[in-house]
């Protein structure tokens, strides 16, 4: 079931005033930061998009859509929201800046700043949905910049199940599109996630995404990411574990090919004693694709008997694509468990091998290697239908479509 | 060649990585016949069962290898595989993300040439897994991944059971297993026996021969096969160790 949420009556939505103090303010911020360039550590995988991104857009000429995918029963209790139309909501004012460890991101205050809208997702306290919250945000015109801003806050010992997808119509419908989000998620005490996103935007769409995940006391969060689409994009994910034994286990997948490059940047944040993040990294390149994973744990000196885990594991296909990877420790606590690991390999001889002794031809045991990498992510994403699109997504992918 | 020859290598030399591990190896199998190849560690037992599936690391020097009266030398290690020939592994590897359940499907598609059923695969399979004392659960987990050596070597017996190979080389699928492992594994390769079907059986050990008797035992030792019997050798071999075997071979 699809529905485009519910859009203002009026031409324009009179947002709170506190709502318009913030946009000046990072506004302000923003127009101060200096624009990076290649010689930035943080975008030096990355240019950044030729589209000016100082000017505001007006709600009514927002150019994509933003879709509720639930089914009709999670619906009809109004989880998901347009965020513009909610905005004079006290839990959205209370959730609004972003943590310190990410509020000098370029990005993340040009969304601050010029946000279009956006999805707004409280899950009650006690509350458990037992299906999944689906939600996309989707580019359907051309020379499209669409700057989302989502809050998901899920209150106490609340249980939910979430799937993002970012899509667009295809390549020759779509021109010089920009994507831009800040999406900010509060586990408060006791309360689980279960968040799913994939991304297929079209190879002329330019993306860059923020993640804030923060988790209290007790809080645990699963999560998947599937990254197949885009000319160029760059997502940064801060998971920040600031209450005691909260736990994230998240598993993120890319595959590029062609001329794609994407940059993916985490940041698993720990100040709080007894705490648990375990991170894995999966990137396939092809072609002449690029792919750079950057990971840090980050432990302070009060996150003692923190558990925290990072593997990036990378499949080569061609001789001309490149990975490269940088896993990171900063550790001030001196009673943690703490690992990480990254491999580049191309496909495994000794696998192959295995196949064909049992009568599987190479290129089929090279493209069972291959969803092998890819399907333990996908696997874990809830819902099966979501999963078959991204397996059909993956085999076209592997068809060079 | 004589007909009832199932399996014949001539002369066979193999080198890996410049490093020559098989020095002028012979042997010939008839149709029905269990053969034990027996020797200690680094003695080219692996490398031979690895060069006779085509591995690609083996390099064949010089020599043949007969399969069904045609030369597979030159045959990739699928086409060999579908030719009937198995290979058990001593340590197969690890794939995270191919299921058994997948894994297995295609393979017997693969081996058989045609798709079976999904419900009499289904129930094919389950037949086997009961026979070699496999929990179901078995077949949605990662191919070999988080496996024990036991849980291991219970799956290269159920892709021998399903693939039905003419020949087989089963490489060490005595080791890592506890006594009633090996018995349980070694009843389901006895029950395999026929006049149709031919076994390489690569072992250090006798315990294995006791449950599945040999036709005919060698001897390998530092890529040569120097001496070829019956279940005695193994016998005097378990009792005397390969130093006696070696001491003689010398003395000659």
């Amino acid at each position: 079931m699809k529905r485009a949420l519910q859009k203002p009556k009026r031409a324009a939505p009179e947002y709170p005033e506190w709502v318009e103090a913030s946009r000046l303010s990072f506004e302000e911020k923003f127009l101060k930061l200096p624009r990076p360039s290649l010689k930035s550590e943080a975008y030096r995988f990355c240019p950044l998009p030729k589209q000016k991104l100082s000017n505001r857009i007006a709600p009514t000429t927002v150019k994509s859509k933003l879709l509720d995918l639930s089914k009709k029963s999670l619906s009809s209790k109004l989880l998901v929201a347009s965020l513009r139309d909610r905005a004079d909501q006290d839990l959205i004012q209370d959730h609004w800046e972003a943590s310190p460890q990410i509020a000098d991101d370029y990005f993340v205050n040009g969304v601050m700043a010029y946000w279009q809208d956006g999805f707004f997702i409280p899950v009650p306290k006690d509350s458990k949905s037992v299906d999944s919250i689906q939600f996309r945000s989707l580019f359907d015109e051309k020379d499209s910049r669409f700057v989302t801003r989502n809050l998901i806050v899920l209150e106490e010992n609340s249980e939910a199940k979430m799937i993002e997808e970012l899509l667009s119509i295809p390549n020759e419908q779509i021109n010089n599109s920009l994507f831009l989000c800040f999406t900010r998620i509060l586990l408060k005490k006791g309360s689980k996630l279960h968040y799913s996103q994939w991304q297929n935007f079209s190879t002329r769409v330019q993306h860059f995404c923020r993640y804030e995940f923060i988790l209290e006391e007790g809080a645990q969060l699963v999560h998947q990411s599937v990254s197949l689409g885009g000319h160029r994009g760059q997502t940064r994910m801060e998971l920040k574990c600031a209450g005691p034994n909260a736990s994230v286990k998240s598993e993120n997948l890319t595959w590029m090919s062609g001329n794609q490059q994407y940059d993916f940047w985490v940041r698993s944040f720990h100040d709080t004693a007894q705490t648990q993040s375990e991170l894995c990294f999966k990137a396939i390149a092809d072609d002449k694709a690029q792919i750079n994973f950057n990971g840090n744990i980050e432990i302070t000196d009060t996150g003692q008997k923190t558990e925290a885990h990072q593997l990036s594991k990378s499949l080569l296909l061609s001789p001309r694509a490149s990975i490269t990877t940088s896993p990171k420790l900063e550790i001030a606590a001196d009673d943690v468990q703490v690992t990480h690991g990254a491999s580049i390999s191309s496909i495994n001889d000794e696998q192959l091998y295995y196949l064909q002794t049992r009568g599987i031809s190479k290129e089929e045991a090279a493209q069972m290697i291959i969803d092998a990498m890819a399907e333990p992510v996908i696997q874990r994403i809830p819902e099966a239908d979501v999963q078959g699109i991204i397996r059909k997504e993956l085999q076209l992918k592997r068809m060079g479509k | 060649m004589d007909k009832s020859v199932l399996f014949e290598v001539k002369d066979l030399h193999v080198s890996i990585e410049g490093k020559k591990v098989l020095k002028g190896i012979s042997l010939k199998i008839k149709s029905g016949e269990v053969h034990a190849l027996m020797g200690r560690n680094g003695s080219g037992k692996t490398s031979l069962a690895h060069s006779l599936m085509g591995n690609p690391k083996y390099q064949i020097e010089s020599g043949k290898i007969y399969f069904n009266g045609e030369d597979i030398a030159k045959l990739s290690p699928e086409e060999r595989s579908r030719m009937r020939l198995f290979l058990g592994f001593q340590n197969p590897v690890e794939i995270p993300g191919v299921s058994v359940s997948n894994f297995l499907r295609s393979s017997v598609r693969a081996v058989r040439g045609n798709e079976i059923p999904s419900k009499e695969f289904r129930k094919y399979v389950k037949e086997e897994l009961k026979n070699l004392e496999i929990n179901e659960s078995f077949m949605t987990r990662s191919l070999n991944e988080g496996f024990s050596g036991g849980e291991r070597k219970r799956l290269e017996t159920l892709q021998l059971r399903l693939l039905q190979p003419k020949m087989a080389i089963l490489d060490e699928t005595d080791s890592g297993l506890d006594i009633d492992a090996l018995k349980s594994i070694s009843e389901n390769i006895e029950q395999m026996r026929s006049p149709d079907r031919s076994f390489l059986l690569i072992t250090h050990y006798q315990r294995m021969l006791n449950y599945i008797k040999p036709d005919v035992v060698h001897v390998m030792i530092n890529g040569k096969i120097i001496k070829t019997g019956d279940f005695e050798l193994a016998k005097k071999l378990e009792e005397k160790g390969y130093e006696w075997l070696l001491s003689r071979v010398e003395a000659a």
